[in-house]
């Protein structure tokens, strides 16, 4: 019995142990299973985290990979991302060289057919380059022929489809995809982030002024030329040509000519269009109006410098009939009973003395004098002794003709234009007699050439001599016409200038290659071009007769 | 005990069905990531045919070919009564 009770008792200490153990391992299992719902609780609440950041990371490579496309004001492509290929070839998998080479030269040209047959049949090479830049379709033809041995390498490449149009407006990249030029650089570090940005230029006009600009280029044989329309309001610039120009897509030589953009890094001393901000002044800021009388019978003498005009009207002149004749003398003698202080300050209002506002890189600071004295005053009258860039020409006559002082230049297309951004720097009356003096110049005045019929348009030839070896060299011309358009309410303004125009049946330069026979021309035959697209319509509710009173008597000299 | 098994249970029915969700985002998600490799492409073609139609459609192409084939004559200053007679079909009065 006792041994009985004894096992008995072994019994149940071993269904303790069993129980214990069982316990041992369902708590394991539960504690294991625990674990695994936890660590599976935590990467089920990662991955989405995971996937949005993989998707982020695509999204950035997307945006660092496509830049932005430049688009022209009415969204057409001005720049653009395409691919094209590079053709590789891989000796080792290549049996016949001859014949690859046959059938790849039946689709694209190759350089050297022999070379290239020599560097196929060397099988210690791994790869060889047989062409660049293959087009989309070219390569898909090639590949359709399913030959052994060659591969397509696609390669992201900026294409400017309107080649020389656009090249100093819109500029380039580098192997990089980094602006370089022109917009393209300006506006590089939105368009790597994939942004596309509309510029203010329209393609039409662009081309328009481009072709016609160029033919009379190679008609006066000019060094180079250039030509801008602006919007007067809101300074968009919807056309910029430089010539020579170059084609984008092509590799680039920064060193040629034609890589410089004659409008933004050309200085010039332009000539007489400065008499329209000595004029301006001197109505503004003195007792002169356009009655006042000086003697410009005969020529003035400062220090050991003499002033004269071209063509002389050796008698006292109004200051009308100093704009109109384009003299010299009456300019000095107006600049100098305005003072220097006061045609400086106006000058420098309308940033004649400093760097262009424009939103391009390329842009040079004007060649202004060391010392402004009273001969620097008189000469600077007339536009002779300063350097300034086409660019702040247009920029300095659009404060004049917009009366706004805050008038910027600006490659891109403004949104909205606040008139709360301008800032009135003269009095209506001033603007409304230089809008006069504008127009009647296109009448009776040295901008004849440049009128046309129903259009009524305002504007001021200029011509300045080069300097060379300190002299000025009468031979070597910058000729100019700057005009703004309609009069009646200014919408626009453009300058056409060439550097060194010659023309050939004319050897006496006074009569020669002037803003009033070059330029002016050039600008009607391109106005009547762009008109119809800037919807500027015939108006002969205008009567010259307001403003041109003795049309008949002004005898006219070509500056 | 049984509280602990039903928990479980529990638990483990809930780790089915995040598993499940789990792997439903992931196939959607690789399908998202092919959708816009697809997508990539075609925006590559897209700006290809775009810039080509844009280099054939240039105001220099477009002047070149209407001067060859359509003795195109270059945009003349129009005049109201042009305008009018646009409407009633009779052409340019200086025709």
């Amino acid at each position: 019995m006792n041994n009985l009770f004894f096992l008995g008792l072994l019994g149940s200490n071993k269904n303790e142990k069993n129980h214990s153990k069982v316990l041992l391992i369902i708590s394991f299992v539960i504690g294991i299973l625990g674990l695994v719902i936890i660590m599976r609780l935590i990467e089920i609440s990662f991955p989405k985290e995971i996937s949005n950041k993989s998707k982020v990371v695509l999204k950035q490579t997307i945006k660092e990979k496509n830049r932005g496309f430049l688009l022209d004001r009415n969204n057409r492509i001005l720049a653009s991302n395409i691919y094209i290929y590079n053709l590789k070839a891989y000796p080792k998998k290549i049996k016949d060289p001859d014949n690859i080479i046959n059938l790849l030269s039946n689709e694209i040209d190759l350089q050297n057919n022999t070379t290239l047959i020599k560097k196929l049949s060397n099988k210690n090479k791994y790869e060889v380059l047989i062409k660049k830049n293959i087009t989309a379709p070219q390569a898909k033809k090639i590949n359709n022929k399913g030959i052994p041995g060659i591969e397509f390498v696609p390669v992201i490449k900026r294409f400017y489809p309107h080649k020389e149009i656009t090249s100093h407006y819109v500029g380039h990249v580098n192997g990089k995809m980094i602006g370089q030029l022109g917009a393209e650089r300006t506006f590089n570090n939105r368009l790597k982030l994939g942004e596309n940005i509309n510029l203010g230029i329209d393609i039409r006009l662009q081309y328009i002024v481009r072709d016609e600009l160029e033919k009379a280029r190679v008609k006066y044989n000019a060094k180079s030329a250039t030509a801008i329309i602006a919007n007067l309001n809101n300074g968009e610039i919807l056309s910029l040509v430089s010539l020579p120009d170059f084609n984008p897509n092509q590799s680039i030589n920064p060193m040629k000519n034609s890589y410089t953009n004659t409008a933004t890094l050309n200085l010039y001393e332009m000539g007489s269009t400065f008499k329209m901000f000595t004029i301006a002044a001197a109505i503004e800021f003195s007792k002169i109006n356009i009655e006042t009388k000086f003697d410009a019978s005969k020529p003035i003498k400062i220090a050991n410098y003499k002033i004269k005009d071209y063509k002389p009207k050796n008698k006292i002149l109004s200051t009308k009939e100093i704009f109109l004749n384009s003299s010299n003398i009456g300019s000095s003698l107006i600049a100098l009973e305005l003072g220097k202080d006061k045609l400086k300050n106006f000058y420098q209002q309308l940033g004649l003395l400093n760097k262009s506002n424009i939103n391009l890189n390329e842009k040079t600071k004007p060649i202004i004098p060391f010392k402004w004295g009273k001969i620097e005053t008189a000469t600077l009258s007339y536009g002779h002794g300063l350097s300034i860039s086409p660019i702040q020409m247009v920029e300095a006559a659009s404060k004049l003709f917009n009366n706004n002082q805050t008038y910027t230049p600006q490659i891109h297309k403004k949104e909205k234009y606040n008139l709360k951004e301008s800032k009135k720097f003269l009095s209506e009356k001033t603007i409304n007699t230089m809008k006069k003096l504008m127009y009647e110049n296109t009448i009776v005045g040295t901008a004849k050439k440049a009128r046309l019929d129903g259009f009524n348009i305002g504007g001021k030839t200029a011509t300045g001599e080069k300097a060379v070896n300190g002299k000025y060299d009468k031979t070597k011309l910058v000729s100019s016409f700057l005009a703004i358009f309609p009069i009646e309410k200014p919408k626009y303004i453009s300058l056409v200038l060439f550097d060194e125009p010659f023309i050939d049946n004319i050897k006496n330069f006074r009569q020669g290659a002037t803003g009033g026979i070059t330029a002016a021309p050039v600008t009607a035959d391109i106005f009547k071009r762009v008109f119809p697209i800037l919807g500027i319509t015939k108006n002969f509710n205008l009567d010259p007769g307001l403003f041109v009173n003795n049309k008949g008597e002004l005898n006219l000299v070509s500056y | 005990m049984t509280k602990i098994v039903f928990l479980t249970f529990l638990f483990s029915s809930l780790l089915i069905l995040l598993t499940f969700l789990n792997y439903k985002i992931e196939v959607i998600d690789s399908k998202i990531k092919d959708t816009e490799i697809i997508n990539q492409k075609l925006e590559k073609e897209l700006a290809f045919f775009k810039s080509e139609w844009e280099f054939i459609s240039s105001p220099e192409n477009i002047s070149f070919l209407s001067n060859k084939y359509l003795n195109h004559k270059p945009t003349e200053l129009i005049e109201f009564e042009d305008f009018v007679n646009l409407f009633l079909n009779q052409g340019r009065v200086n025709e």
